[in-house]
């Protein structure tokens, strides 16, 4: 190298004559920059985007985005919602991050490496979409649409479930907001009032809250936790049942510090105590209740003694539960829960709570379970049959005959896996993190190794994509249409309104990143269905669904954001109302017609069981990079009791790892948090930490991932769901 | 310009490394390319250099230098090494004051960006001292000295410490030579 050559020297010096070609005839790229008329610095003044739902969490609340220079500067809350208003949570305004994360997916890319172990070329969208087309177009000709599985989240991953589903024909669909999440409530409620229960508890004017591992202020969910908190402002008393001093139990009139897996005793105690003392209401019951004799007869054993003896309550305590709810009946909010894949048994933990808030007469009234009247007539747009047609899994073994739309995740898996009954060869991965979300991480990762072809749809580089042949980047819910959002005010006693609203980008998305109509049309072109595509872009598909209304994007944005119509009192009970407290058409599926307690596997000596659920800083993995949440709560510490904890020598702070009854240890660790407020038999930690995947610079490692000491699989017999809290840990002192 | 002996201008230079840090495709990363990019190491005698690049570009070596890039600059296992954005580097993300910046100077200079890129990207900061030095030469000094400079030595080192194709290391170093802060003393010197 010339030594203390300078620039300027070299080119009063150099030539390029050698070359084959002049320099500028190799410069063939536009340059970024160009002439622009003079902009003096200040001038760029902020605008308000309107039309933002969030998706930092499912609640999706409703957004305006201070906007820059074309650049998001600020989230707050659209002041026009009548459901968040004004609010949204941490979560809700960190993302800003989000969007800029640095390692956010910004082009399709290719592993050129192994599935696992990935080495990423970016490719060209056509080069992306050519494969997946090819790949999946393959797939179905060598094993039909069966040869396909997919595992889809979120508002964006609607239309590519509907297109591999309906016009494609798989039935192999497993979400996790269904099989690891809410899917046993939401059957269980089915099967005992006919309808989902949502969270649609009229907490505000309740007078007696029952959450049963609620974990509310750990979960925030904006027009939710009004709700609740408005009930508490007016003088509800709290009920908080769960084996940790919760952000919910420290507000708690009662906390019920119950063993875990025994909710469903809990719940049958109380309720035979109602009946059995004639605490019920009967003339709710009397019009309502269907196979009240039956039920009764089915529960009578459950005394508060052995409801006691079971759950490890004093009898005093759940007796006392019992004559509150009792007291205040019907204006109680049973609360249904949300997160309900626990230990296997829950489908009758959830039919119990149901039951309960029949015995209370707590449906239609203040406080019960009231369903707000929403706006009627947004339309249905979506992909239509073709030609192949299959049963799940499921529907051919005949089991878990109240299993929620999709298939069970585990049948998915084991399929593929064995081939048994059918080879499935692709997995198409959308918005979903199964390595966090499925319990037996290697039995996902032996799923995924036996695939012919993998492509993952995402945002980040999640420790899923890991194993994807092509990972396509999408584009955020910042930066693009998609969900409609139709509700009523939070609070029932305030003026009745109804709204409707559509999300709407609030920024351009940069670099190569797409939505959810792009890529799968160009997907479905490709696969030969290119008459089938209902839509040629997501405005389109609003715009049609909004029609019968009278609304369009144009028009929301005029309203800013959302529309505003006069509601309807949500009130009453129609007179066909039923609660199914015996319920045969389950007897005839072979199950239960009432409420039963399936008692759970007991702790091993020397092991605790594993519990997990909510922080306020997290939407489990999916935030973990997000740095400003990550500052907030960098790692999930591991509840301890401060007997165990003084028995195990470990003190408030000690880093530990854990090694679950299989011998499955963690890979990295977290700190203890020594409290008195958990039970002695389990450890709880927030879920969603631990990224393996290093690409997620700032997760990676960051805390314990809890889904990787959850092998042993517990599956709800009814409905398929997973339980997850059947697990047991050992600490280690790191 | 033809393959003549004109003396070579900064700007020319600018927009040939502009090129080089764009994400490398046969419609421009061919034989041509290559014999620019040698022919200018050459007269440098950077001849290690020279010598580490390949004869000819064939699909292995461009896809090698596609992967090495890509796990570079855009997403890579364990993690993208080197972002090319000024923000990574002063503000710890991306597009954040640092970038805000850039532009307002792109903007206070009678330019803009035309582009998705946001205008730290190191190839957008290139293209626009190469217009810069069209209009005048010497006048991306300021720039270079305030705007690039203060970012590029970690980029530049985070490259050569883990960049695995010679090409890439070598076009980073180019840049490096060729945005060095000088003084009229380094030039006598160098004289």
């Amino acid at each position: 190298m010339a030594f203390n050559l300078t620039r300027r020297k070299f080119l009063q010096t150099a030539s390029l004559a050698a070359a084959s070609v002049p320099l500028a005839n190799v410069v063939t790229a536009q340059a970024g920059v160009a002439k622009s008329p003079f902009t003096p610095a200040g001038t760029m003044a902020d605008k308000t985007a309107v039309g933002g739902i969030c998706e930092m969490c499912f609640w999706r609340c409703q957004l305006v985005g201070k906007v820059r220079d074309n650049k998001l500067m600020k989230l707050e809350g659209n002041p026009k919602s009548i459901d968040n208003g004004k609010s949204i949570c941490a979560r809700g305004n960190a993302g800003v991050q989000l969007l800029y994360d640095k390692d956010r997916l910004k082009y399709p890319m290719k592993n050129v490496g192994k599935r696992g172990a990935p080495k990423w070329k970016r490719i060209s969208w056509k080069e992306a979409l050519d494969e997946c087309g090819a790949k999946l177009s393959a797939t179905v000709k060598n094993h039909t649409a069966k040869g396909i599985a997919l595992f889809p989240h979120g508002a964006s991953a609607v239309y590519p479930m509907q297109y591999l589903e309906h016009t494609v024909g798989t039935p192999n669909v497993s979400e996790a907001s269904f099989f690891q999440c809410r899917g046993v409530r939401d059957y269980a409620w089915l099967t005992t009032i006919g309808t989902g229960p949502g969270e649609n508890v009229d907490m505000a004017n309740a007078k007696v809250i029952l959450g049963l591992g609620c974990h509310f202020g750990e979960n925030v969910h904006v027009s939710h936790a009004k709700r609740y908190l408005k009930g508490l402002e007016n003088g509800a008393k709290l009920v908080i049942v769960d084996p940790r001093f919760s952000a919910s139990a420290a507000k708690a009139d009662i906390w019920v510090k119950i063993k875990p897996g025994t909710d469903t005793a809990f719940l049958l105690g109380i309720m035979n105590y109602l009946v059995t003392n004639n605490k019920y209401n009967a003339d709710f019951v009397d019009k309502h209740g269907v196979g009240f004799d039956e039920f009764k007869d089915a529960i009578a054993g459950w005394t508060l003694k052995k409801a006691s003896k079971e759950c490890d309550v004093p009898v005093a305590q759940i007796k006392e539960v019992a004559e509150l709810l009792a007291a205040n009946a019907p204006n109680v909010s049973v609360h249904p829960g949300r997160f309900s894949s626990w230990y296997g048994n829950d489908f009758h933990r959830g039919r119990s709570l149901g039951c309960l808030a029949g015995l209370l007469g707590a449906f239609g009234v203040p406080g019960g379970f009231v369903k707000g009247k929403g706006p009627k007539g947004i339309g249905k747009v979506g992909w239509p049959a073709g030609h192949e047609h299959h049963k799940a899994l499921h529907r051919e073994a005949g089991i878990y005959k109240q299993s929620p739309a999709g298939t069970p995740t585990d049948l998915i898996r084991n399929c593929a896996i064995t081939s048994k009954p059918y080879p499935i060869k692709s997995c198409v991965i959308w918005g979903q993190n199964p390595i966090q979300t499925i319990p037996n991480q290697q039995k996902t990762i032996d799923m995924l190794m036996q695939m012919d072809f993998v492509m993952c749809v995402d945002v980040m580089p999640t420790d899923i994509t890991m194993y994807a042949d092509i990972l396509l980047p999408e584009a955020s819910y910042l930066e693009r249409f998609d969900y409609i959002k139709t509700g009523t005010q939070w609070d029932f006693n305030d003026k009745h309104q109804q709204y409707i609203s559509a999300r709407m980008p609030l920024i351009k998305a940069d670099f190569e990143r797409k939505d959810q109509v792009y890529i799968v049309n160009e997907i479905a072109k490709r696969m030969g269905h290119e008459k089938a595509i209902p839509v040629q872009s997501m405005e389109e598909m609003i715009d049609k669904r909004l029609e019968s209304t009278g609304l369009s994007i144009k028009k929301l944005i005029a309203e800013d954001g959302i529309h505003l119509q006069p509601g309807k009192d949500p009130y009453g009970v129609a007179e066909d109302f039923e609660v199914q407290f015996f319920n045969e058409e389950l007897v005839e599926q072979g199950y239960s017609g009432a409420p039963t307690y399936v008692p759970t596997p007991e702790v091993p000596g020397g092991y605790l069981r594993l519990l997990s659920g909510r922080s306020p800083l997290h939407t489990f993995n999916r935030t973990q990079n997000n740095v400003w949440l990550h500052n907030g709560m960098p790692e999930n510490p591991v509840w301890l009791n401060d007997k165990v904890a003084e028995r195990l020598g470990l003190k408030d702070g000690d880093r530990v790892s854990m090694t679950n009854s299989e011998g499955v240890k963690s890979e990295t660790t977290s700190h203890v948090k020594v409290t008195p407020g958990i039970r002695e038999d389990c450890v709880f930690m927030a879920h969603g930490f631990g990224t393996k995947n290093a690409a997620m610079t700032v997760a990676k490692d960051a805390g314990i991932d809890d889904q990787k000491m959850c092998t042993i699989l517990a599956v709800d017999p009814e409905t398929g769901c997973s339980g997850m809290r059947n697990n047991f840990v050992k600490l280690v002192k790191a | 310009m033809s393959a003549t002996d004109e003396p070579l201008r900064l700007a020319e230079i600018y927009r040939f490394l502009a090129q080089s840090m764009r994400y490398p495709e046969s419609s421009w990363f061919n034989d041509d390319f290559l014999s620019v990019f040698k022919e200018l190491l050459v007269q440098l005698e950077w001849h290690d250099h020279q010598k580490a690049l390949p004869a000819k570009i064939t699909d292995a070596i461009l896809e090698d230098i596609q992967v090495d890039y890509t796990r570079l600059f855009i997403n890579g296992i364990p993690h993208v090494i080197a972002p090319p954005y000024a923000s990574i580097y002063i503000d710890g993300t991306l597009n954040s004051t640092t970038a805000d910046k850039t532009r307002e100077y792109f903007r206070k200079h009678g330019f803009d960006i035309t582009t998705n890129e946001f205008p730290d990207y190191l190839v957008t900061e290139l293209d626009f001292m190469a217009l810069l030095e069209d209009e005048k030469e010497g006048s991306s000094e300021e720039f270079l000295r305030f705007y690039f400079r203060p970012w590029f030595d970690k980029f530049r080192d985070l490259v050569l410490d883990e960049g695995h194709v010679s090409f890439i290391k070598s076009a980073v170093e180019l840049i490096d030579f060729f945005t060095r802060n000088e003084t009229e003393a380094d030039s006598e010197q160098a004289a």
